[in-house]
């Protein structure tokens, strides 16, 4: 009765490592067609947005945003409330459809092989929710189903220990905690091994123990090789963990490169912290004690 | 019939974790007995539905006129589908599945398969019942039964696919519905047809006959061309459950059951982009079950319009705290209870209308008769009002209870806090029933002191009703939401509550009026007063009486809201 999927990706989604995956346009290999940053090296492009914009009855969410992320890289996007991060992420992972622009991941144009992108993508949303009737294995179960895993208990079971959620593991979803569900929400990504990652304020709820095992295992899951994205405005855990910044205000992009490119093109020095750049990109004024001149960053 | 491998595996474990849910909330022996009495109500219930004037309908009503009956309800069934789906655009999920759904690779087909492989598995429990409920009342049961489950597994599809029609960002026809007041719209429908069947209940056995008979009003609207034209897509259903031989069933049948299977397809494989519209709906639906969770009325917490009517409101009880909360309570019905106020008021109006001319016993005498047709008018408003909008309303701690760690750090006395957020809503209900039942007496030309009297008693009666229901709200703030889990038990408690707080009532109207009696009998056979002085007399004696109960009420409700533990009664 149901749809059997015939050569749908989500099948193959997991057999194909991360970006291996066969671009189907070859004008999406992007890698080719820009120079890599340091940072990026010789990596191939998991994420490439160009001209994104997203708009609302009433407002433009989105202006012509263009960023690209590399595999195994992390970038950090910031701005202040409402500049049209969770826009632009939900855009990205297809939760929003896209009004102009493209969106490439893995190679994969999300416009034109819709499921093929998603296949090789995790959604992290800021606040996740759980279903209240399943338990946490069964979460696991259901998202392992749906990227085509048919081996998913030793998976699952790892990324549970590694959570420190096997003992919840028989929990149903409606009694967990703000932060067993953001732990949660972490497995249920991680359990397809997908090439790309976005996540949306992942640290909030989670305690201190519970943030450096995530932060860990960000980076860890980098290393790996998927492209991170992550969205928050926690400005110390992005100057941790991110490669690079990406800064939007009022749906445009304010700047992307390293944070030592950022204090360069901002004129302010080394010791400024990610939180002057940012207040400095978003709002030059009275926050940021600019360094004297002769004495910025590389 | 799911989609996706993954969301039938999701449906199957959604439907055990439901039922492990429900066993494990039986643990203790008090679940059970609300489980117990949750289900014999609904067995009852559906008894009585299913087996009670078996064949009445056919035996009174001709052919024709049963069809035309059908049909009509048919429409108006469809109508609120439609009205539904302009309301809920796009593919509604529930919010933990959609931003999943969403993101993962799943083809948009089978996401649309999937939902309405729920809905339907849903709407089977409603397909039997309503199929039970026709079974006896039409020619043959059998295609009544098949013709209404085809019925209510048609419109949800039905339902859907235009939802997902309008749910398609730029779409015209939406934006232009959207301006639409159709709540208004459906809830005076669905209010027409409930006070129809009220009037029809209320109206003797023999102007029903008439009204059903081969040269009644329902046979000659029957003949009305246009409204033929009106009922014709409905048909094919409505001969289906009107069909009395099985040459007669199954062209309708197979008709039918054809329209379902390409209605159903073309449903599932619309090329269109609903996902924003759905993220709104979704977002929408959360909020209002959440709300109905919490003890919220589903309908009356619509955003606040941003052109409030009120942009200001009085401080009609002063300054001080009493007079805040007070105010508290005031702006949130003005503001965010418009639709209900308006509709309050329409039915109100239809009410007066329906009770002109009724309840006048006495045949010889007119004028006895009228007097009897305006106490019976006056005490069916008053108590159908406090019932409807007390029930409506909600601008006390059952909306509240979101607020409780606010509401409990106030500094004032817990009873003044109690009274300070019931008297609101008190005083508007009896403005509301006072103004309906002098329109009513002003529009019948008759005037009692009786009428007085009512209006006197009107805002002590709704100050019982609703300190009673907010003191056992406050009590167990539980409430039965249609589809949530354990709602069996819920069911069960509810019904437990409600009789309980009708016990309180009764013995609360006994206490008041005992006095009241033994006075008035006092003073008309013990001091021989007349008969208006001792019925005015022991009418006042009431009054205090009633008020007496009330301040006891209030007392009592301000010793729950003291003792009202916001990390326990949470209302879920």
């Amino acid at each position: 009765m149901g749809d059997t999927p015939s050569a749908g990706p989500w099948r193959h989604a997991r057999k194909v490592p991360r970006n291996d995956a066969p671009i189907l346009d070859p004008a999406l290999d992007t890698t080719k067609t820009e120079a890599p940053t340091a940072a990026q090296g010789e990596r191939r492009a998991a994420l490439v947005v160009e001209d994104l914009s997203k708009e609302y009855e009433n407002h433009r969410a989105v202006s012509g945003l263009s960023f690209r992320v590399s595999e195994g890289e992390i970038l950090g996007l910031v701005g202040p409330n409402g500049a049209g991060k969770t826009t632009t992420l939900r855009s990205i992972v297809g939760v929003l459809p896209i009004q102009k622009g493209r969106v490439v991941v893995c190679g994969h144009d999300l416009g034109a092989h819709e499921v093929e992108a998603k296949s090789r993508l995790a959604w992290i949303p800021d606040d996740p929710q759980p279903f209240d009737t399943l338990t946490v294995l069964e979460h696991l179960r259901f998202s392992a189903a749906l990227y085509g895993m048919r081996e998913w208990k030793e998976s699952a079971e790892r990324l549970l220990e590694r959570f420190e959620l096997t003992e919840k593991r028989d929990s149903l979803g409606g009694e967990l905690s703000r932060g067993m569900r953001q732990k949660l929400a972490f497995c249920m990504a991680w359990i397809h091994e997908p090439g790309l990652v976005l996540m949306d304020e992942p640290l909030s709820g989670l305690d201190p123990r519970a943030i450096r095992s995530a932060k860990d295992e960000i980076r860890r899951l980098a290393q790996t090789g998927t492209a991170v994205v992550l969205s928050s405005h926690q400005l110390e855990l992005i100057q941790e963990l991110a490669d690079r910044i990406l800064i939007i205000d009022r749906g445009q992009k304010r700047f992307e490169g390293t944070l030592n490119e950022a204090r360069a093109s901002l004129a302010l020095g080394e010791d400024q912290s990610l939180e002057d750049i940012f207040l400095s990109a978003t709002d030059p004024g009275p926050y940021v004690e600019r360094a004297p001149v002769g004495t910025q960053g590389s | 019939m799911f989609g996706h491998p993954a969301l039938r595996l999701l449906f199957w474990m959604k439907l055990r974790g439901g039922l492990r849910l429900q066993v494990r909330k039986l643990r203790r022996p008090s679940s059970w007995i609300f489980l117990i009495i949750g289900a014999v109500l609904v067995l009852g219930w559906i008894g009585l539905m299913a087996f009670n004037g078996g064949g009445s309908a056919q035996a009174l009503v001709p052919g024709d006129v049963l069809r035309f009956t059908v049909d009509i309800g048919l429409v108006v069934l469809v109508t609120l589908t439609l009205v539904g789906a302009f309301q809920y655009r796009g593919l509604y999920l529930p919010k933990e599945e959609i931003e999943l759904a969403f993101s993962a690779p799943l083809e948009r087909t089978q996401l649309v398969r999937y939902r309405l492989g729920t809905g339907l598995f849903r709407s089977v429990f409603a397909a039997i019942l309503f199929g039970f409920l026709t079974a006896r009342r039409m020619p043959h049961a059998g295609f009544a039964f098949v013709g209404t489950f085809l019925v209510m597994m048609t419109v949800p599809i039905l339902g859907q696919g235009v939802a997902l029609l309008l749910g398609e960002g730029e779409n015209r026809l939406a934006r232009i519905a959207r301006r639409a007041p159709l709540k208004l719209f459906s809830g005076v429908l669905g209010a027409c047809v409930g006070l129809g069947v009220v009037a029809l209940m209320l109206s003797d056995g023999e102007e029903v006959t008439k009204i059903f008979s081969e040269e009644g009003a329902l046979a000659r609207l029957a003949n009305q061309p246009w409204l033929r034209a009106l009922l014709l897509p409905v048909a094919p259903w409505g001969r289906a459950i009107t069909s009395s031989s099985w040459s007669e069933f199954l062209p309708w049948f197979a008709l039918c059951a054809g329209i379902w299977i390409v209605l159903h397809e073309v449903t599932v494989r619309a090329r269109i982009d609903y996902r924003e519209l759905s993220l709104a709906t979704s977002a929408e639906v959360a909020k209002r079950i959440s709300m109905a969770r919490r003890g919220g009325w589903i309908g009356n917490k619509a955003g606040v319009g941003k052109q409030s009517w009120t942009s200001g409101t009085p401080w009609f009880f002063g300054r001080g705290g009493f007079g805040a909360i007070a105010w508290l309570e005031t702006t949130s019905m003005l503001r965010r209870a418009r639709g209900t106020l308006i509709l309050s008021g329409l039915l109100l109006t239809l009410l007066v209308v329906i009770t002109r001319n009724m309840g006048g016993i006495s045949t010889k005498d007119p004028e006895l008769a009228a007097k009897q047709s305006m106490m019976f008018g006056t005490v069916v408003i008053s108590l159908l009002g406090t019932a409807y909008l007390c029930a409506g309303l909600k601008f006390d701690f059952r909306g509240r209870l979101e607020q409780m760690d606010l509401v409990k750090t106030w500094p004032l006395a817990p009873w003044r806090i109690f009274l300070a957020t019931v008297l609101p809503e008190v005083l508007l209900v009896s403005t509301f029933l006072v103004a309906a039942m002098l329109a009513r007496a002003i529009w019948s030309g008759l005037f009692h002191p009786a009428l007085v009297a009512a209006v006197l008693f009107q805002p002590l009666v709704v100050l019982t009703w609703v300190a009673l229901d907010n003191a056992v709200f406050l009590h167990s703030p539980v409430r039965y939401v249609p589809g949530q889990e354990s709602a069996l038990q819920n069911m069960g408690r509810s019904i437990l509550l409600m009789l309980l707080r009708g016990l309180v009532l009764l013995l609360a109207v006994a206490v008041a009026l005992a006095p009241a009696a033994g006075v008035g009998f006092l003073l008309h056979y013990g001091l021989e007063t007349t008969k208006e002085m001792a019925i005015a007399v022991a009418a006042g004696v009431g009054w205090l009486g009633l008020l007496a109960v009330d301040c006891g009420l209030v007392w009592a409700g301000g010793r729950i809201l003291g003792r009202f533990d916001v990390a326990r009664d949470r209302g879920v």
